[in-house]
């Protein structure tokens, strides 16, 4: 049995590892040059669609931050979809886009209404009205910085860029869960941005990407996308060989879950989606027709999963005869837990601390641990931002967030399993 | 559509990459083997010195030349006993997680119970020739498998939780029953008539898995010395 469970470690160990090595090799050999970036002699018409669901919370915030970007009014038209609010979503979206026209007559803003039917048909209402060139969607609790939008643009070189996604932060992180997922946007990120040098992104966020209407609406425009509709998209787009790219420059705030159980329900819909939109578009998976991303990148997500709960599961199991042993030793001390220590105090040996190492795995895990704290480290230099955000986070976030990711994994493939569907709260 | 571009070459890069780490990564646990067979090669060289020389005395002892000369017997025994016990237990750890020099660690393995067995017998001697000196209790304790003895960790556990309290006093030496490399093991089996598991020879009387109070009983009776005898008391209750 030991040595089983030492294969599959060796084996789950090496596929990781040639993953982060391929990408690393990706980053060194390709590093983002500086690429021209286009010019508008004039800049072209976009729309912005909000499309919004009991926000009435945010929704003021986001319409703000909209209406006061960096980009011409009259080149700008903004769309606010209620997909049937059941709250005072409605009421205070208008009340905003009142006080914004009275603020800047230019602006272009309205406020479209429909029965319930999701988010992706609230922004296929907007974008049956959408004649510009450009369309951006933006989740109504959301905020870009004010220079966000025309940088996004200027990513658009060629006629083949479909999507181009910014940099996402977390609005004032104030939780610890928060924090944490600070941290993780800051990695994501770095990782994307390497990805995104093979054209190997898999989901266009919800929080400002700009599209390109044509392209979006030949393709078909949103789709349900198990409640994953951002990446359905991104696949779809992948699936016809169109470019996914990364602006580095562009940065939209955004409210994530604050409570581990909101997290955790909000990426069990990520991750449940994500396997159910790849099963939807399995014949990429391992087909060097889609380049590096069919070949690599896509088959690595489900694996990731896989890997994450064999990972959890060995453990586990590894850990249950350490469990089972020292609980025979309590039991024989009658639980008496001190009388133990003074015992084994009074027998403590250093004589096999050096034979006691295990220098394969001192290696191994040396290497994985390099590999992680340059991620982070490039990640947060790409974020422009230092360490100083939270240090507790931080250790939580190295040692303890795989456990609750693995956890969602294993939920996931529970949901898939018993043909669950995916929820959205 | 254009087509897309793999680089092959990157595949492959990579694959190298992987697999030197990973060999690295082999090379040192299998320096760490080497090390480890090392040191229980030069422990069990300087203990069998040890041993010699605790043989010798016992033999000098019982003869005309030097008689009821038990004195310094007792400072090696303790000393011996402590380092058998200890390694012994690491060779047991290090052997599972043996990867290629599996036959060297159970030949030391051989060595190490052959070393037990005949500290056991010395032991006996001792109890014999130099009774003052021998105030310890010798327990044979035979384990075997989970399969075979679910009760071992735990019957193991207990030897342990009153070899902490009476340290010297109290001699365990552990078989592998399922060693069967070595057939001396075979051979005590046989003469204590063991044929289940966990089995316990306790001054020469057979006993089945002991509870803590049952174990300090036995031992509460053995037991001459005041201030130990508080603590095999206590295990009683």
């Amino acid at each position: 049995m030991i040595h089983v469970t030492r294969i599959i470690l060796d084996v789950i160990y090496f596929i990781s590892l040639y993953y982060a090595v391929f990408w690393l090799l990706t980053y060194l050999e390709e590093k983002p040059k500086e690429e021209r970036k286009r010019s508008f002699k004039s800049w072209p018409k976009v729309s912005v669609i909000i499309p919004m669901y009991n926000e009435e919370e945010n929704i003021k915030g986001t319409i703000e931050s909209i209406c006061n970007i960096d980009y011409p009014s009259d080149k700008l038209k903004i769309f606010v979809v209620d997909d049937g609010s059941k709250d005072q979503s409605l009421s205070i979206a208008e009340e905003t886009m009142q006080e914004e026209k009275r603020k800047n007559p230019l602006l272009n803003i309205n406020i479209l209404h429909q029965e319930n039917q999701g988010k992706f048909a609230a922004i296929n209402t907007a974008l049956e009205k959408t004649t510009s060139p450009f369309f951006a969607t933006l989740d109504a609790d959301s905020f870009p910085n004010k220079n966000a939008l025309k940088n996004l643009l200027k990513e658009f070189t060629t006629k083949k860029v479909a999507a181009v996604s910014p940099i996402l932060k977390i609005k004032n992180p104030k939780s610890l869960v928060e924090k944490l997922q600070w941290f993780e946007y800051a990695i994501n990120y770095f990782y994307k941005s390497i990805i995104a040098l093979r054209n190997a992104i898999h989901v266009s966020p919800g929080p400002l990407t700009v599209y390109r209407t044509e392209i979006v609406k030949n393709v078909g425009g949103f789709k349900e996308g198990h409640k994953t509709e951002d990446m359905e998209l991104a696949l779809r787009l992948q699936s016809k060989h169109y470019e996914i790219k990364q602006c580095e420059v562009a940065v939209v705030y955004t409210k994530a879950p604050s409570t581990l159980k909101s997290l955790l329900k909000q990426r069990i819909r990520w991750n449940l989606g994500s396997m159910r939109n790849i099963f939807d578009y399995s014949k990429m998976l391992f087909n060097k027709k889609y380049g590096d991303f069919g070949l690599f990148q896509l088959p690595m997500i489900p694996m990731a999963g896989i890997l994450s709960v064999g990972l959890l599961g060995l453990l586990i199991f590894n850990s249950r005869e350490q469990i089972k042993r020292y609980f025979l030793v309590l039991k024989t001390y009658q639980f008496n837990i001190f009388e133990y220590i003074s015992d084994s105090w009074a027998n403590f040996t250093t004589q096999f601390w050096f034979l006691n190492l295990n220098l394969k795995s001192i290696v191994m895990i040396g290497v994985f641990f390099s590999v992680s704290i340059f991620i982070l480290y490039k990640g947060l230099k790409l974020f422009n931002e230092k360490i100083q955000k939270s240090k507790p986070a931080l250790v939580t976030y190295v040692f303890l967030y795989y456990f609750f990711l693995a956890g969602v994994w294993l939920l996931v493939f529970k949901d898939l399993i018993l043909k669950r569907d995916v929820k959205w709260k | 559509m254009d087509k897309r571009r793999i680089k092959k070459r990157r595949y492959i890069a990579a694959f190298i990459i992987t697999a030197s780490i990973f060999a690295i990564g082999l090379f040192f646990g299998f320096l760490m083997e080497n090390i480890r067979v090392d040191y229980f090669q030069q422990q069990y060289e300087n203990q069998e010195l040890d041993f010699r020389s605790l043989q010798l005395q016992h033999q000098l002892a019982n003869s005309e030349l030097l008689e009821n000369q038990c004195g310094g017997i007792r400072e090696l025994f303790d000393i011996y006993i402590k380092e058998l016990e200890n390694t012994r237990e690491r060779l047991d750890v290090y052997n599972k997680d043996a990867q290629i020099k599996k036959e060297e660690f159970n030949i030391m393995k051989r060595k190490y119970t052959l070393a037990q067995i005949n500290f056991w017998y010395v032991s006996n001697l001792l109890k014999e020739s130099c009774p003052q000196e021998a105030d310890f209790i010798t327990i044979l304790y035979f384990y075997s498998d989970e399969k075979e003895c679910p009760r071992c960790n735990e019957q193991a556990t207990i030897l342990d939780f009153y070899k902490l309290k009476l340290k010297e006093k109290l001699l365990i030496f552990a078989l592998d029953s399922q060693f069967k490399e070595e057939p001396t093991i075979e051979l005590l089996l046989e003469t204590y008539d063991i044929n289940s598991f966990p089995g316990l020879i306790i001054d020469g009387k057979k006993y089945n898995f002991l509870t803590r109070e049952e174990l300090g009983e036995i031992l509460c009776n053995k037991i001459e010395d005041e201030s130990l005898k508080e603590i095999c008391e206590k295990g009683k209750e």
